[in-house]
């Protein structure tokens, strides 16, 4: 599956879209430009938050089954990293896309709940998409995602038990480095 | 200071800032425009941020300048051997053809310019590098000798205070670096080591970054990321150096976000120049111009101030601008070693190896290359970059293995001489910029002897880190991408106006109160050297120059009777 079929896909689906009409529904019956039914709009606003929590969770366990919690240090999402990315991919529609798709593809492939699943069933799809195909959404999913997690973990301190610093290089840096 | 001035400098980096401070030593009063904004390292840099890994250097607004890339070359698969590569990514680029690396050109539009970003070797030339045509038949000679410029470099030292070893090698001086030598990093150290018991030299490399306090700027505390911005100021960028230098005079002002669009020109000579500011179109008197935008803006600015009297632009009347572009022709490969040899600490670059750099010293082809010791320049100072490029897959393995590899990447680098062709040039896209200038298209192409010589680069990097017994993990070189911190070459300095552009004082031969003082003005990169120290040193040589003749009757005499150049 490429990018462009992500996209199609996207649309047919029409996931975010219909957030997108829910938004300006919502805004023009604010404003008495149309009069939406409240148990409508109720139901909109019921299905939109439990889809933003079925991708959280979703979301959670496979960037904690990229960085889980061991001894010396927490998992992304005991660092926060899972609440950054959704951040992150607020301010940006490919990146909101990619991971809403990604997430869905996640539950499918758990056959329902990628984050109910069990720890092992969760490592065993992590590592088909590793080595998916590189042109197809599991595989960006998992690079980009790999990749954005990494960035926000390691720049927590806290990830750095057992490595040989402990602070960033300056004000200090590394006065006596050759001795 | 009053809008007169006697020269006006276009670009603050490594040749406008030279050029300027030494104007203003010579009593002159100097405005130089730059594009970009002024850096506040201690507020602007992030090496104190636990995030400091995230982005490279900190560009700030303005500070990037667009450039277009034309078509670069088919990958051929008899050349697989010199395509980039990781153990996490596999090959870095999955198409078929040549591609830009991220911007391709890596520059810094500001207040210092390229050396905000840049590593800080202090290199000199290699003599017999000035004289590619003469003596091997390629490129062109450089109109004045080693011997010329030797006194020039010996300023931009002092200004800088290049910390460099006592041999000198080929590269004779008349007197000793103004710094010792830095301590060799541990894996440094360990190259050097393992040099020796196969016949390769490695040697303290000549840094532009303090061994001890100099000119009130504190030693470097070998933090390890020079390239991602210095905060504490002791990297010999031109910011803190020739424009700190040269405002302490009060007679230079610099003017940041001032994008220069057009060049006046009245009775052959440059009468003034406009510039784009806040928004709103300025113009200043120049009675001298120093074109220093660098070896991209600076032609791509001549070609697209085009009139009557220069229909193909501006200094262009044997369309010689634009022409000799030369890269960066580079190599770098990464292993890990054995035991941690706390490879992210330390002053990058800190050792080199000069036994290839001769032009002749490559086998079979004509151009020479150098080898650094560069873990800290390839980014591998933190556990960002070993996570993502140097440890694969996910989950506890991938955490362990980021303990377990922290502090053993060790990476050896190779830069290599780069001859024009015909098909490496700046030309004219169609497409504008938001000041309405003509964006530069760069032109690449990789020939056979360019291919010749990386892979003996590839090859010995990949030797000399076999012999301290480590794991290659990641390559990554010229090939597959075109990736030029180093540009030179586009405004050739010569003494033939059909071949070149400015004569051997960087004034231009079309018109004679117009200069370019920067890398634009090379006949040749050399082996690999580092450009910046070179620049520095033309464009203190050029600013005596337009000094000495500033002091000229109004009727200046004709050409002939000029110095040689």
């Amino acid at each position: 599956m490429t990018l462009r079929n992500v996209s199609s896909r996207l649309r047919r689906r029409g996931s975010s879209r219909r957030r997108f009409f829910y938004r300006v529904f919502a805004a023009a019956a604010q404003l008495g430009i149309i009069a939406l039914p409240a148990n409508a709009m109720a139901e909109e606003m019921r299905a939109s938050a439990e889809s933003a929590a079925t991708i959280a969770a979703t979301l959670t366990a496979f960037l904690d089954t990229i960085l889980p919690r061991d001894a010396l240090s927490g998992s992304a999402s005991d660092l926060g990293v899972p609440a950054a990315i959704v951040t992150a991919a607020k301010g940006d529609e490919l990146y909101s896309r990619l991971v809403d798709v990604g997430c869905q593809w996640l539950d499918r492939a758990a056959e329902g709940s990628f984050s109910a699943s069990s720890p092992q069933a969760q490592l065993t799809i992590v590592a088909w998409m590793a080595e998916s195909p590189w042109d197809e959404v599991p595989r960006r999913f998992y690079e980009l995602l790999r990749q954005s997690a990494l960035e926000l973990y390691y720049s927590r301190p806290e990830s750095w038990a057992g490595l040989e610093i402990t602070r960033p290089p300056q004000p200090v840096g590394y006065p006596d480095h050759w001795k | 200071m009053s809008e007169a001035f006697d020269a006006v400098v276009v670009g603050a980096g490594a040749g406008g800032a030279a050029a300027a401070w030494r104007l203003t030593q010579h009593g002159l009063r100097v405005l130089v425009l730059e594009a970009g904004p002024r850096f506040e390292p201690s507020q602007d840099y992030r090496l104190h941020r636990p995030d400091w890994e995230i982005g490279g250097f900190p560009h700030k607004a303005g500070s990037v300048g667009r450039v277009l890339f034309a078509e670069l070359q088919r990958l051929d698969p008899q050349h697989d051997d010199l395509r980039s590569w990781s153990r996490v990514a596999g090959r870095h680029n999955k198409t078929a053809r040549r591609e830009p690396s991220g911007p391709g050109y890596h520059h810094v539009r500001g207040v210092g310019g390229s050396t905000l970003h840049f590593t800080g070797e202090a290199h000199r030339l290699h003599p017999a590098a000035m004289r590619m045509r003469s003596a091997y038949g390629v490129a062109a000679d450089w109109p004045i000798s080693y011997a010329e410029l030797e006194p020039y470099y010996m300023l931009a030292e002092q200004v800088i205070g290049v910390a460099g070893p006592a041999a000198t090698g080929e590269r004779w001086r008349s007197g000793p670096y103004p710094l010792p030598p830095h301590p060799l990093c541990k894996a440094s150290a360990h190259l050097a080591q393992a040099g020796a018991k196969s016949g390769t030299t490695w040697v303290a490399n000549p840094r532009a970054a303090l061994s001890r306090s100099y000119d009130g700027r504190p030693p470097c505390n070998y933090c390890g990321n020079c390239s991602r911005g210095c905060p504490i100021g002791d990297k010999g960028s031109a910011d803190v150096t020739f424009i700190r230098q040269a405002e302490r005079t009060g007679r230079c002002e610099v003017r940041t976000g001032a994008m220069v669009v057009r060049l006046e020109i009245r009775d052959g000579a440059i009468s003034g120049v406009q510039y784009i500011r806040r928004g709103r179109g300025e113009r200043v008197e120049s009675p001298i111009l120093v074109l220093a935008a660098g070896a991209v803006e600076t032609p791509r600015l001549l070609l697209a101030n085009r009139s009557s009297r220069f229909p193909d632009g501006t200094a262009n009347g044997y369309g010689q601008v634009g022409r000799n572009l030369m890269e960066t022709l580079h190599w770098v490969s990464t292993a890990l070693t054995r035991e941690s040899l706390r490879s992210f600490e330390g002053l990058p670059a800190d050792a080199i190896c000069w036994d290839f750099n001769r032009p002749d010293a490559v086998p079979g082809v004509i151009g020479g290359c150098r080898f650094t010791s560069s873990t800290q320049e390839a980014g591998l100072t933190g556990p960002i970059s070993y996570a993502t490029r140097v440890i694969s897959g996910f989950g506890a393995a991938l955490k362990q293995g980021v303990r377990d590899s922290f502090g053993r990447a060790l990476t050896v680098g190779a830069i290599g001489e780069f001859l024009p062709n015909e098909n490496t040039r700046i030309t004219l896209d169609a497409t504008r910029d938001e000041y309405g200038l003509p964006l530069a298209r760069i032109h690449g192409f990789l020939t056979g002897q360019d291919i010749t010589r990386l892979r003996f680069m590839a090859n010995r990097c990949r030797t000399i880190l076999r012999e301290v017994g480590s794991e290659l993990v990641e390559e990554y070189g010229s090939y597959d991408f075109f990736s030029a911190p180093h540009v030179t070459g586009t405004c050739r300095m010569g003494k033939d106006a059909r071949q070149s552009v400015v004569n051997a004082y960087g004034r231009t031969h079309d018109i004679r109160n117009l200069y370019i003082a920067d890398a634009s003005v090379f006949p040749s990169a050399g082996g690999g050297e580092g450009p910046s120290l070179t620049i520095e040193a033309l464009a203190i040589r050029t600013a005596d120059f337009i000094a000495n003749e500033s002091v000229l009757p109004a009727s200046a005499p004709p050409r002939s009777a000029l110095p040689p150049g």
